[in-house]
């Protein structure tokens, strides 16, 4: 039988019961991407050994208002991530929206495409930041 | 093919795309992409940042353990230990300095002859007196006494001049000694030891970074101190002294190379004062010497002292090294001292096992309940090199009476002690920072430890010139192997400055005592006096009239004068005539050199010794020689230069000298 093709380290890490891996991977390509992204987001810069650009600076915003202003410096913040580290993916739109049932939380949702080949897949995550 | 990394990756970005290749190449149904984003880049990073951190401590730590490409302080020091290379510190420029005062004169006559100076108000300036140059200040080196002739090493070193008034009658003499001066301060580290001190090879650390040497080391049996020694006491060549009777025990601990070092060279220092022969007998100069005259116009004349040496068994002794960060660390021993019981003894075995283990050769610690002095030096540096002249001020003047004090007054001592001066003759020079990593590598590189024994005769020669000149420096030595002997010649010089053959018997025992601990068991040393052979110089030539002649013939005399100078030739050097002739022919005013003829000389007044080299017999070389009117006090003859090819060939053993230029210097002068 074929080996089935995985595509790299799932983003957060979690064990794989079910097929006995100590770090469940990426079964599809938008799988992969999700990850990238979160992996972009959620990781602070400095932090990326011998990478100290890798990442977002989201954690200076951590008391700062949860305004509009606020809300566009992360924007400005995730969209030049984004954009910069991982190149084969296409961020359309970003939206900050305040959680209401938390008023220190906020959530950022990602409208991105991929590309492959002639084939371009439209997707979108949000995370609570 | 084999699965693995190519260890010659060992960066992090090497080892990272040897890993990234690996994954693609065995793995690819795992992962397909290793771009920043991706997680597996993050675990490759992480690997990759381990191994390239691994790499570079492996070659740091290799890097070290290499003189070439060594960096730290701390591993140059390990290694020129290792290489048996004692590091220094800075350096202190040193100069000398010459001391002036006024002294009256004696209220009278001596033998109808001019009242000489009263040498009751010679004053002693006492070493570590400092005298200065703006702010660089200069300790002199050794007690300098206006009534002595000599310094501690024995060299004449004294110059009496008249004081005279307006109408030119003498009212007093202007004394000048000189004496080494040297950079930087003195300062005294004081510490009473306590039983948690005492340990083997305890060490101490001066309390600053810019200590250039350790000068002395002693210890009083007391930690009940009120009083802190003089600087006399830090300089008695004994290992246990008093300083007078019933005073407190004084253990001084002396300076080795190695704490395995069992000798020292040192004075036989005076205890005849005493009783039990610890107490010093003269405080100021506890050693034993003597001194050797000359008659010189009918008076005799004190020319040369030599102290007595002998080696002496050294067990308190010290070792000093620099640490990392450049302060000075000083190790004592590593035993209590042999014999000594020690309290957890029960058995004889156990006291003789303590024995063994505690006996004195690496040297012996301090005791508990002792107080500790350590004179050093700070200062030192490139900075303090400074021209002649510069040294003016005496800053601080230890002072102290050689006379009779009960036969002065106050008011004209004040007086001698407001007339003191100073100026420095030469050059303050040698001043240098410590050594910078590239220079110790430099000195562990090219160091290679000197043997402390002599098996070559050129070994003698070396090992007597560091025989310390106080116990006799001969102006000139020789050393050869004949008949199975090693045999040492020595020539010194008289206080006019001519050479001479006399061997004082203290020179030659000092010599066979210091050399007894270095040479061979089967060699045997005969020392025994140089030759001279005293020469006189005619020089025949033809002068310029539009100069004056007379200056002419001067700086001719003078040309052959210095051409000659025993200062500037060695024992059996050979003299190239050829060499003379050209110089004299240079001198500004003579238009050619006719002929030089050398004249051997001996016996009514000079050397007894005859040179050997052939005599000229008229009409066998040269019929210019006929015109000599050659003549001297002393026997003479003419040597045939062209028999020996114009050159005075030496005996090893031997040397020339022109004895009384002015009169041994002849010039036949032609003008034209």
């Amino acid at each position: 039988m074929a080996k089935k093709q995985l595509f790299g380290i799932k983003f957060p890490f979690l064990v794989d019961d079910e097929k006995k891996y100590y770090v469940a991977a990426n079964d599809t390509v938008s799988d992969k991407v999700r990850s990238q992204l979160m992996h972009i987001v959620f990781t602070p810069k400095g932090q990326r050994i011998r990478n100290p650009e890798f990442g977002t600076d989201l954690i200076k915003h951590i008391f700062s208002q949860n305004d509009g202003i606020s809300w566009e410096a992360v924007k400005t913040e995730v969209s030049e991530s984004v954009t910069r580290w991982a190149t084969n993916i296409t961020l359309n739109n970003i939206q900050v929206v305040k959680n209401e049932e938390n008023e220190s939380q906020i959530f950022v949702r990602l409208d991105y495409s991929v590309t492959e080949g002639n084939k371009t897949t439209n997707d979108s995550i949000a995370v609570q930041l | 093919m084999e699965k693995k990394i190519n260890y010659l990756s060992r960066t992090f970005s090497d080892i990272k795309n040897e890993l990234v290749k690996f994954s693609n190449q065995y793995y690819p149904e795992i992962a397909d992409d290793f771009t920043d984003s991706s997680i597996g880049a993050w675990f490759i990073d992480l690997v990759s940042a381990v191994g390239d951190d691994l790499s570079y401590h492996t070659d740091r730590i290799y890097q070290e353990t290499n003189i070439n490409s060594a960096n730290l302080r701390s591993t140059l020091l390990n290694l020129a230990r290792t290489n048996g290379v004692k590091v220094p510190g800075a350096k202190c420029s040193m100069c000398e300095v010459e001391l002036s005062c006024v002294l009256p004169m004696s209220a009278s006559e001596i033998n109808g002859n001019i009242a000489q100076p009263d040498w009751n108000y010679a004053p002693i300036i006492r070493r570590t007196s400092v005298v200065g140059a703006g702010s660089n200040l200069y300790e002199i080196v050794e007690d300098v006494n206006f009534a002595e002739q000599f310094n501690s090493d024995g060299f004449s070193n004294r110059k009496i001049v008249p004081a005279r008034d307006s109408n030119g009658n003498i009212t007093g003499y202007t004394i000048s000694k000189s004496v080494v001066a040297v950079n930087g301060t003195t300062k005294v580290y004081k510490k009473v030891l306590y039983s948690s001190d005492i340990k083997p090879f305890m060490e101490v650390i001066l309390p600053e970074n810019n200590v250039v040497g350790v000068e002395s080391i002693i210890f009083k049996e007391t930690s009940d101190i009120t009083i802190s020694p003089q600087t006399y006491e830090y300089y008695v060549d004994a290992e246990e002294y008093r300083i007078s009777t019933g005073a407190v025990m004084t253990y001084r601990y002396f300076e080795v190379d190695s704490l395995a070092d069992q000798y020292r060279f040192g004075n036989i220092a005076d205890f005849s004062d005493d009783f039990d022969g610890t107490v010093i007998a003269n405080i100021y100069n506890p050693h034993i010497y003597e001194d050797y005259t000359e008659t010189v116009g009918g008076d005799s004349v004190k020319t040369t002292r030599y102290y007595r040496g002998k080696w002496k068994a050294l067990s308190q002794k010290f070792i000093t090294e620099y640490t990392d960060n450049g302060y000075l660390k000083i190790i004592f021993g590593g035993s209590n001292g042999y014999g000594v019981i020690p309290d957890s003894a029960t058995t004889y075995g156990d006291y003789m096992a303590s024995n063994i283990i505690n006996n004195d050769m690496l040297g012996v610690l301090p005791k508990e309940g002792w107080t500790m002095y350590v004179l050093y030096r700070v200062g030192g540096g490139v900075s303090t090199n400074l021209g002649p002249g510069s040294i003016n001020t005496i800053v601080n003047a230890k002072t102290d009476w050689g006379g009779d004090v009960t036969k002065t007054n106050g008011r004209e001592r004040g007086k001698v002690i407001a007339s003191m001066s100073v100026t420095n003759l030469s050059t303050a020079l040698a001043g240098k920072d410590a050594p910078s990593n590239e220079e110790l590598k430099y000195l562990i590189k090219y160091n290679t430890s000197a043997q402390n024994r002599a098996v070559t005769v050129k070994d003698y020669k070396v090992k007597l010139m560091q025989m310390p000149a106080k116990f006799g420096a001969p102006f000139r030595n020789t050393v050869i192997e004949s008949n199975n002997k090693v045999e040492m010649s020595f020539l010194g010089l008289n206080a006019q400055g001519q050479l001479d053959s006399s061997l004082p018997q203290t020179l030659v025992e000092n010599v066979l005592e210091y050399m007894s601990n270095y040479r061979q068991i089967n060699d045997y040393i005969e020392i025994k006096s140089g030759r001279i052979y005293n020469i006189g110089v005619e020089a025949e030539v033809f002068i310029d009239k539009n100069y004056n002649t007379a200056d002419v013939v001067k700086n001719v005399i003078n040309k052959i004068t210095d051409y000659f100078a025993v200062e500037n030739h060695d024992m059996g050097e050979d003299i190239f005539v050829g060499d003379l002739e050209k110089e004299v022919s240079l001198v500004d005013g003579v238009i050619s050199l006719i002929k030089l003829r050398i004249f051997k000389i001996w016996n009514n007044g000079y050397s007894p010794d005859k040179c050997p080299l052939p005599k000229f017999i008229e009409g066998s070389s040269c019929d210019s020689s006929k015109s000599s009117s050659y003549s001297v006090p002393g026997e003479y003859e003419e040597i045939d230069l062209e028999q020996i090819d114009s050159v005075l060939y030496g005996d090893y053993n031997s040397m020339y000298e022109i004895k009384y230029p002015n009169r041994d210097i002849q010039c036949k002068v032609k003008l034209r």
